[in-house]
């Protein structure tokens, strides 16, 4: 259940953080990590890069198909021609740069936060 | 990849589609109306001229921004600055040596000066920055995403360019030094018979429809005395050209008295490279005062071919040769030029070429009385035989060719075209003309300098200054017709006099389109749009119908198969027509192409080779002089006729010809096929193998990579009938369905109508889209 609710908060950040036309393209990643950081204290039991991998992964492949749909959809006609690929594989690798990034950032969020909460009982 | 900012979002054509969309906050001094109509042409409505031209940068970038900048990067010499291969270094190093840059510079100064044209200029730009800063990366053209740049400001510099590299394309071609190596290797008297200045079979711009002059030239044949094997070294290369000598036109006019509706017609298509963005963007500019329909280059204000109520013009490239190389003397430190016995220091300048991922490059031009040295020790580029050669060429002065499209633009008569068109410089253009009042024109317009006979078709000695030539013919001198009593006057890059004109000049001109214009043109008295339509489609190569016979009546029937016998059979009652289904032609361009080779072996031997004698120069000799020694095939010990080499041409001809049959190409457009390639030659991006109809040598003037680029046919009346086409789209994003929306029907020689609107509420009917820029 965590993990549900946390790909669908993923989901929520990326898609807002988008919205965000000053931020650079990378810029997405930050609340990703930020929430990646919480998620500890939240103490839900989740794995930070396959949570942010599945709401990267679906939010850059769906959000592709969705404008790609919405316009004439030329446009990664010819991209995926220049390639010399089919399209449906441009939405796959869509997907998975987004789904590395995003899966990146919340996975050194949560690792950075528990490995200083880790690091006191070490020295104990 | 990103999808809200990344490659998708150039899908987005929201706001071309939008039924209104309102741009604000632009500065102007009233608000502007954009009308787009159902094929993405903007009607521009302003109410004082800054702001329509205001509106034309604005809209131009909105459709065009990455090809009129990229046009600029490239004229400038500037590509090092986007690409990251070294390549690009000596291409940049070239465009600048060449002094495209410089001549911007200097002619944009002279731009400056004139109130009126600067006015405009300022204007244009100043729209063309206001697009460019409201783009993000989001809405930012997708090539500068794919390339990895930004669009950077618009300048009047950039708009000069832009000019410049146009005149550059037009006037770039030459042949100096392989005519000049032509000379010494075949002898004066050969080198008249093979490389004429006049020939026979000509319809000169100016005689009109009077009969094509057959006198040779009378005036005195000067030896060009100083042209000896050790002012050149010969035998050696000339490197292959990147310009197309064949980048010409066709453009027409008729008057009244011999058309339908008894009002002027006018038909122009200029044949340029075919590329995606088209060279051409559709539009009208409205304002008090003008309301002129045509098309503009990307880049540039103002219709540079098109109409307005009453008048209309097209333009062909004149094909002067205006770009002449001085053999100089230099000191081996680069310091000092010889002329008239004297050391001269050279001038020099410095180029910095910046380039990606690297340091940028400096470069020193050097440069004389004459102009910049193009090639020099340190850079020959592919050009070895011109190192040490100063370059005078036309391009190089200030010229203000906008003003003359400005004023174009606005004219309502002859007397407005005249005046228009003198402030036209470089490189010459005839400019085709007709107005309401039935005044039908065509002017050979530009700088065309006073020279010695033969003066500018050779490398020219630069250490003497009577090399140079100064003085320029006067413009009422120039070669121009008025209302002739043919009632129509044409031009196709042929010749624009007969030799008995009184100045001497050289060129590259073409004639088998003039001539068959003309032929067309004499013939009908009751033309009409529809007419002339057919006329620019029509696929005769004029030169092929008269050659046939002769070469039927040259071929021995007993030295062929019954196979062959039976292909020269099909194609003897061929008419030279190279329409899509067409058998003959293929037949027929293989056939003539092997009679040219196996004439012309003894010129192909020399190193230096670049061209043959022009055609009509091989069908004079097979007519009167069968037995010429050039007819003789080296390496054998027969000695073939006239008759031997086509006879044996077409047993050549007819094996090929059945290759390609069992390849499955039958129609002549299975064969010739045409591609339009993005600027930057990705094939994803272009529309490749159309089979197409048409031959460079026929009024359609399809080849594989250059065409009509523009044709249009304009008759004025009450109100002016338009109809035209190019192959392109409006817009230049790759991600639109207007991208390249017009080649298809373009293949298939359909016409648009061209809608120029009388009042602003027509455009506002008519309007599928309607944007307002405001104050």
């Amino acid at each position: 259940m965590d993990s549900l609710k946390a790909v669908i908060i993923s989901i929520i950040l990326l898609l807002l953080a988008h919205q965000v036309d000053m931020l650079p393209w990378w810029g997405f990643i930050i609340p990703l990590f930020i929430f990646g950081v919480l998620i500890n204290y939240l103490k839900w039991n989740v794995a930070g890069f396959s949570v942010g991998f599945i709401a990267g992964f679906l939010l850059w492949a769906g959000a592709n198909v969705y404008y790609d749909i919405q316009y004439d959809g030329l446009i990664l006609q010819k991209v995926a021609l220049l390639f010399s690929l089919p399209k449906i594989v441009v939405f796959l690798i869509a997907g998975i740069i987004g789904g590395l990034l995003a899966g990146l950032a919340m996975y050194s969020g949560k690792g950075l936060f528990s490995y200083r909460a880790a690091s006191p009982v070490l020295e104990d | 990849m990103q999808p809200f900012v990344g490659a998708v979002q150039n899908g987005n054509n929201q706001r071309i589609n939008a039924s209104r969309f309102t741009i604000t906050r632009q500065g102007l001094s009233d608000s502007v109306t954009i009308f787009f109509d159902e094929r993405k042409v903007p009607h521009i409505y302003a109410k004082n001229t800054q702001d329509l031209y205001y509106a034309q940068g604005y809209v131009t970038a909105y459709l065009r921004l990455w090809q009129m900048d990229f046009l600029s990067y490239a004229a400038a010499g500037r590509l090092s600055e986007v690409f990251d291969k070294e390549d690009f270094l000596d291409i940049d190093r070239n465009q600048k040596r060449l002094g495209i840059e410089e001549a911007a510079k200097k002619s944009l100064a002279m731009m400056e000066k004139d109130p009126e044209t600067n006015l405009v200029l300022t204007a244009y730009t100043k729209g063309v920055n206001a697009y460019i800063g409201e783009l993000s990366y989001k809405t930012m053209p997708f090539e500068y995403k794919m390339l990895d740049y930004e669009p950077e400001p618009w300048t009047k510099l950039k708009s000069a360019l832009i000019l410049k590299n146009m005149a550059n394309a037009l006037s770039g071609y030459g042949e100096d030094l392989f005519m000049s190596k032509m000379f010494l290797a075949l002898g004066k008297e050969k080198f008249g018979q093979l490389y004429p200045e006049f020939h026979s079979h000509m319809t000169p711009m100016m005689s009109g429809a009077t009969a094509a002059t057959s006198q040779k030239s009378t005036r005195p044949d000067h030896d060009p005395d100083y042209l000896t094997y050790s002012f050149l070294s010969a035998n050696s290369l000339v490197a292959k050209s990147t310009y197309n000598p064949k980048l010409g036109s066709n453009s027409w006019a008729v008057s009244g008295k011999k058309t339908k509706s008894g009002f002027p017609i006018l038909a122009s298509d200029p044949h340029l490279g075919l590329s995606l963005p088209a060279i051409w963007i559709e539009m009208q500019l409205s304002a008090p005062g003008m309301n002129v329909y045509g098309v503009s280059l990307p880049g540039t204000p103002a219709v540079i071919i098109g109409f307005n109520e009453k008048i209309a013009w097209g333009i062909t490239n004149g094909a002067d040769d205006v770009k002449d190389w001085y053999r100089l003397k230099v000191s081996d430190d680069y310091k000092k030029y010889e002329l008239d016995g004297q050391w001269v220091d050279l001038g020099f300048r410095i180029e910095e070429i910046k380039r990606r991922g690297h340091a940028p490059f400096l470069d020193t031009v050097y440069s004389t009385i004459h102009g910049p040295i193009v090639n020099d020790k340190g850079f020959n580029g592919s050009h070895a035989d011109l190192v040490n050669c100063a370059l005078k060429w036309e391009l190089h002065q200030a010229s203000n060719e906008f003003l003359a499209f400005i004023k174009l633009n606005k004219a309502g008569n002859y007397t407005d075209f005249e005046d228009a068109i003198r402030h036209y410089r470089c490189p010459v253009q005839n400019f085709t003309f007709i107005s309401k009042d039935n005044t039908i024109a065509v002017d050979h317009q530009g700088s065309v300098a006073v020279k010695w006979y033969g003066q500018g078709k050779f490398i020219l000695d630069g250490t003497k200054s009577k090399h140079i030539y100064s003085r320029y013919i006067k413009d009422d001198s120039l070669p121009k017709v008025h209302n002739p009593a043919s009632n129509y006057v044409l031009s196709a890059n042929q010749h624009p006099t007969s030799p008995s004109f009184p100045y001497y000049y050289n060129g590259y001109f073409s004639e088998t389109r003039a001539n068959r214009i003309h032929q067309m043109l004499q013939q009908g008295n009751q033309f009409d749009i529809a007419s002339m339509e057919a006329m620019q489609l029509d696929n005769t190569n004029f030169f092929a119908e008269l050659i046939l016979p002769l070469l039927l009546q040259n071929t021995n029937q007993t030295r062929l198969t019954a196979n062959q016998k039976s292909l020269l059979t099909g194609i003897s009652t061929w008419k030279g027509t190279y329409d899509a289904g067409d058998q003959q032609a293929l037949l027929f361009d293989l056939w003539w192409k092997q009679v040219r080779d196996y004439t012309w072996d003894e010129l192909t031997q020399y190193a230096f080779f670049m061209r043959p004698p022009e055609d009509y120069v091989l069908l004079d000799l097979i007519q009167k002089e069968p037995t010429s020694i050039y007819f003789d095939k080296i390496g054998t010990s027969e000695k073939e006729s006239a008759a031997d080499i086509i006879t044996q041409s077409f047993v050549v001809a007819a094996r090929e010809y059945g290759k390609f049959r069992k390849e499955g190409i039958r129609g002549w457009a299975d064969f010739n096929k045409v591609n339009v390639m993005h600027m930057t030659n990705i094939p994803a991006f272009s529309k490749m193998d159309i089979s197409s109809a048409g031959n460079p040598e026929a009024l359609n003037a399809i080849s594989a990579e250059w065409g009509p680029s523009w044709r249009m046919v304009v008759e004025l009346g009450d109100r002016p009938k338009a109809y035209g086409i190019y192959p392109g789209g409006q817009s230049g994003n790759i991600g639109s369905l207007h991208y390249d929306n017009f080649v298809g029907d373009w293949q298939k020689g359909k016409y648009y109508p061209l809608h120029l609107f009388i009042t602003q509420h027509e455009a506002e009917q008519s309007a599928k889209s309607t944007w307002t820029l405001t104050k």
